[in-house]
């Protein structure tokens, strides 16, 4: 009884032990552990890492961009194209395809005096000044705007979505977080057509609630 | 019984299956990798808020695959375990399978066995190392262990930091030490001491047994040709102030090679081992000067203090061997007795001043093994497949002077070690003369030879330190009196301050004056009359510290054998007190006679119990010894010793009764020079030997003039005071008649 009780056992060890060596998990886990920032994706989506970003960024012009590039702490795209690049990320061509940009970057002197939940609202387009007319705006449409607290950091995650010049209609689900210390921003960016949007609504908004900031 | 049979364990060698392991041997390496690999998922869930526990655990299953390959490992080791444990068969085979590899590993010879396995366990160590680094890296392990080199030059100042802090802690061990096993000898070289064996007098034989081992050592050919070899070690021993460190002084004078002096208390040590190391730096030294000047004289003074090791050794020599021909013969009784008790304390505290394995590496140092020396030739030359050189000779002569020869552990003493022993006794008369002579010659004197002949005579056991005391102190006395030069009667006061001290300065009332002079006056007239092998000193009735008066004699000769006559002379001076004041003070005798009677009936005992003087032959030492009875005693054991000492008691006390009536017939005989010597002692307290002769010949003394002792009236006037006295003696008054002067 004893001797069949302990073949059972070392039976299922091996079982559990060659079917579990196989497995893969779930989800991909990105995250800067230095930064304390995490956000997961499903499987299969292909990363575009700090290096090409940073390459890519370093091309711009604009003013304050060199300065702005240089106090970049960490930064990753995904997407589950493959053939996306750093360049399509950095642009606010409509993509087909969703793109999901996670940045943490520290702020420059003025930027920390001025910062404020407006301004977290118009890091990539000037949403404020759509809302209060001040600029024509094009045509554009709030889904969401709601305030975002984390352990590490507080700030704004409002998704809208807004007709390009070219006619294109892209929906941008933005996650603005400025550090408790008002020292680095964390952004979450997931953008896509409006189409691909609402296709893969479910799935983009996953990504955006796992969002977390613990701050350093 | 059966049952019994059952629970009996049987042999490894009759089982047929392994013995079943327990269940928790079975699992405890599984449960531990499992008990692994959740505290790790639970610290990736740490780590990162957003994973999810089958995440978790889907992570660590493709990132921790190695503990997952131990745990296989693991299961599998447990199934082949539980085969083994059910099927014999399998069992059976991997028994013979271990039987195979067994007897193939013995065909290698354990040495080789030996260095396979330190190769082995240095590849795994080299193996484990580059995963360690590897994984620490995050390289793959061989490029990790070419990298490991370069942090650990990285890593240098750190470990410089920490050599320096542990050589910053030894080196003050090691000064402490060094400058600790330095010190207390010194080395002279040729010409550095004047002292020569000329200024060493009154010990020539010993010289000239110094003076061969000197010679040999300077010329090691004469003997070494002959197939001998130069005698190693000497010991002086002797009684203090004999001359020995002198000697060795001279030694040190004459050689032509160097000479090194060993400070007695060089091997006093504080710390354990210094002592050991103070021996080999001293012997390294030692081998180096005698390979540089083709010799080396070592002395040791008061070679006692380098100690022995305890009563076990002890023995030897000295212990068996009576002291009347050997050992503690140039010693008083007292002062034998005295050794033995310093050398039971200083057993009973293990070993003199040395200890502490000092002795040890000395007797090790002076023959040990020939071993080879040097780094080049122990190491470099058997590196290079020579074979290392033999030592070269060490003509090292080792002196050692002691006066407590005793002391000495024996196997120091051994030929080999100290090849070679001399007494440095007392010195002859003509040494003394010598030395009298060498002492005077310092100073400026009156002395003629017939003096100083006198001088040598009266002091017997003089020392060169004693005479140079003696010349010294009657400079002194001389100095004192406002003299520059010393007389004869300035070196006899002086010799009189040093045996008796300083008389105290007591006053005697009359009457009692009267009988010491009486009881001194009987001692030395006894003494004058009886005992021809010795002559009177000095007579005194000056109160010492632990006597009223005395009469010292001295052996006019260097004597080395006693006669009976001699001893019965002894016992006579002895008993003539009490005999002279039971006949001077009508049959009263005072305590004074004490010592008298214990001296006469020691020699009295020994006369008759071991030096054959007596009625009986037999020694009553073997007699005691072998508890036989006494000749003529009782048969019982208890019986026969009281007999024996009963016999011999009565025997003694015949003997002393015989002499004290004999020494009463001689001193009624000379009733007149007993009274005429207490009237010189009286007058002038203390007199020489001459003046006692003088009064005893009516001649004429260096203090006293005897020849108012010849005329009749003067020896009446005596007669009438002695009377007086007596009376005065009795009725415990003041005499009627003062003491009489002539001249």
């Amino acid at each position: 009884m004893k001797r069949k009780h302990s073949f059972a056992i070392a039976g299922l060890l091996v079982l559990c032990a060659l079917l579990t060596s196989c497995a893969t998990p779930s989800k991909i886990y990105a995250s800067d552990k230095k930064e304390g920032v995490y956000f997961a994706l499903p499987q299969g989506w292909k990363k575009i890492g700090q290096l090409p970003l940073s390459a890519q960024e370093s091309k711009s012009t604009a003013t304050g961009a060199a300065d702005r590039a240089a106090s970049v702490l960490w930064q990753e795209a995904y997407s589950p194209n493959h053939r996306v690049d750093a360049k399509s990320v950095l642009s606010l061509v409509t993509p087909e395809f969703p793109i999901v940009y996670a940045r943490v970057r520290s702020l420059l002197g003025d930027e920390i005096n001025s910062i404020s939940y407006n301004s977290l609202r118009d890091l990539v387009v000037p949403l404020t000044a759509w809302v209060n007319q001040t600029v024509q705006p094009p045509k554009f449409d709030i889904l969401n705007d709601e305030e975002r607290v984390e352990k590490g950091a507080r700030g704004i995650h409002s998704v809208f979505q807004f007709t390009q010049v070219d006619g294109s209609s892209q929906t941008i689900d933005q996650t603005s977080l400025l550090s408790n210390d008002h020292s680095t921003i964390y952004v979450l960016l997931i953008r896509c057509s409006t189409s691909c949007y609402d296709k893969q609504r479910g799935v983009l908004e996953k990504i955006a609630s796992s969002f977390t900031v613990r701050g350093k | 019984m059966s049952q019994m049979e059952k629970m009996s364990r049987p042999r490894d060698a009759d089982r047929t299956t392994r013995v079943r392991l327990s269940a928790f041997d079975r699992f405890k390496f599984l449960i531990f990798f499992a008990l692994v690999f959740i505290t790790l998922v639970w610290a990736d869930m740490s780590n990162n808020p957003i994973l999810s526990f089958s995440d978790s655990v889907n992570q660590n299953l493709n990132s921790r695959w190695w503990l997952l390959a131990l745990s296989a490992i693991e299961v599998l080791r447990q199934v082949h375990f539980l085969a083994a444990e059910i099927l014999a068969p399998y069992h059976g085979a991997w028994l013979k399978y271990f039987a195979a590899v067994d007897s193939t590993l013995k065909r290698i010879s354990d040495w080789n066995r030996f260095r396979l396995s330190r190769v082995v366990k240095w590849l795994l160590f080299v193996c484990l190392l580059a995963i360690v680094l590897g994984a620490y890296y995050k390289q793959n392990p061989v490029t990790a262990l070419f990298l490991a080199p370069k942090a650990l030059w990285g890593a240098m100042p750190i470990l410089g930091q920490l050599a320096f802090a542990v050589f910053f802690v030894l080196i003050q061990f090691f000064a402490m030490f060094w400058f600790l096993s330095k010190g207390g000898i010194d080395t002279y070289f040729p010409d550095d001491i004047r002292t020569r064996f000329s200024d060493v007098w009154g010990q020539d034989h010993v010289l000239n047994r110094i003076r061969e081992n000197l010679l040999f050592l300077e010329s090691p050919e004469e003997i070494e040709k002959h197939g001998g070899y130069v005698p190693g070690g000497l010991l002086l021993w002797g009684p203090p102030g004999t001359g020995k460190t002198l000697m060795a002084e001279s030694m040190a004078g004459e050689t032509g090679k160097p000479f090194v002096f060993v400070d007695p208390g060089a091997f006093n040590n504080m710390f354990f081992g210094v002592g050991v190391l103070k021996v080999k730096s001293l012997f390294r030294k030692l081998r180096k000067l005698a390979l540089r000047y083709g010799g080396v004289v070592v002395f040791f003074d008061e070679a006692d203090s380098l100690g022995n090791r305890g009563i076990s050794t002890q023995q030897g020599r000295y212990t068996r061997n009576d002291t009347s021909c050997h050992g503690g013969n140039y010693l008083s009784d007292a002062a034998t007795s005295l050794i033995v008790r310093d050398r039971f304390v200083a057993n009973s505290a293990m070993g003199g001043g040395g200890g502490m394995g000092t002795l040890q590496a000395l007797l090790t140092e002076l023959s040990g093994l020939k071993k080879p020396r040097g780094f080049f030739n122990r190491v470099v030359r058997r590196t290079l497949g020579l074979r290392p050189k033999l030592p070269p000779k060490y003509r090292i002569l080792v002196v050692m002077a002691t006066n407590l020869p005793e002391a000495l552990d024996e196997a120091l003493l051994r030929p080999g070690r100290i090849d070679r022993m001399y007494r440095v006794g007392y010195p002859s008369k003509a040494g003394r003369i010598r030395t009298y002579n060498g002492y005077l010659d310092k100073v400026s004197h009156a002395l003629s030879v017939e003096e100083v002949d006198k001088l040598a005579t009266i002091t017997p056991y003089a020392t060169g330190a004693t005479i140079k005391d003696t010349i010294n102190e009657a400079l002194i006395i001389a100095i004192r009196e406002g003299r520059a030069s010393i007389t004869f009667a300035d070196v006899i006061k002086a010799k009189q301050l040093k045996e008796l001290g300083p008389a105290e300065d007591v006053e005697y009332i009359e009457r009692e004056r009267h009988a010491v002079a009486v009881h001194e006056a009987c001692h030395g007239v006894m003494a004058y009359l009886m005992r021809h092998h010795m002559s009177i000193d000095l007579a005194t009735i000056e109160k010492g510290s632990d006597y009223l008066g005395m009469v010292a004699s001295i052996p006019p000769d260097d004597q080395f054998t006693r006669w009976r006559t001699e001893y019965e002379a002894d016992i006579l001076v002895s008993l003539a007190s009490l005999a002279g004041e039971r006949m001077f003070f009508d049959g009263d005798n005072s305590s004074g006679v004490s010592g008298d009677l214990e001296s006469a009936t020691t020699v009295a005992s020994f006369m008759e119990g071991h030096w054959g003087m007596g009625s009986t032959i037999s020694s009553h030492a073997s007699n005691r010894r072998f508890e036989v009875g006494a000749p003529g005693g009782g048969k019982g054991k208890d019986d026969g010793a009281r007999e024996l000492r009963h016999a011999l008691a009565d025997r003694i006390e015949d003997n002393l009764s015989g002499l004290l009536a004999k020494a009463e017939t001689v001193l009624k005989e000379n009733r007149s020079k007993v009274l005429s010597l207490a009237h010189a002692l009286e007058i002038h307290k203390t007199i020489s030997g001459e003046d006692v002769v003088a009064v005893m010949e009516g001649g004429k003394g260096p203090l006293v003039d005897g020849a108012p002792y010849k005329k009749a009236e003067n020896l009446e006037a005596i007669e009438k005071y002695h009377q007086a006295t007596l009376v005065a003696h009795k009725g415990h008054e003041k005499p009627a008649v003062q003491i009489p002067t002539f001249g």
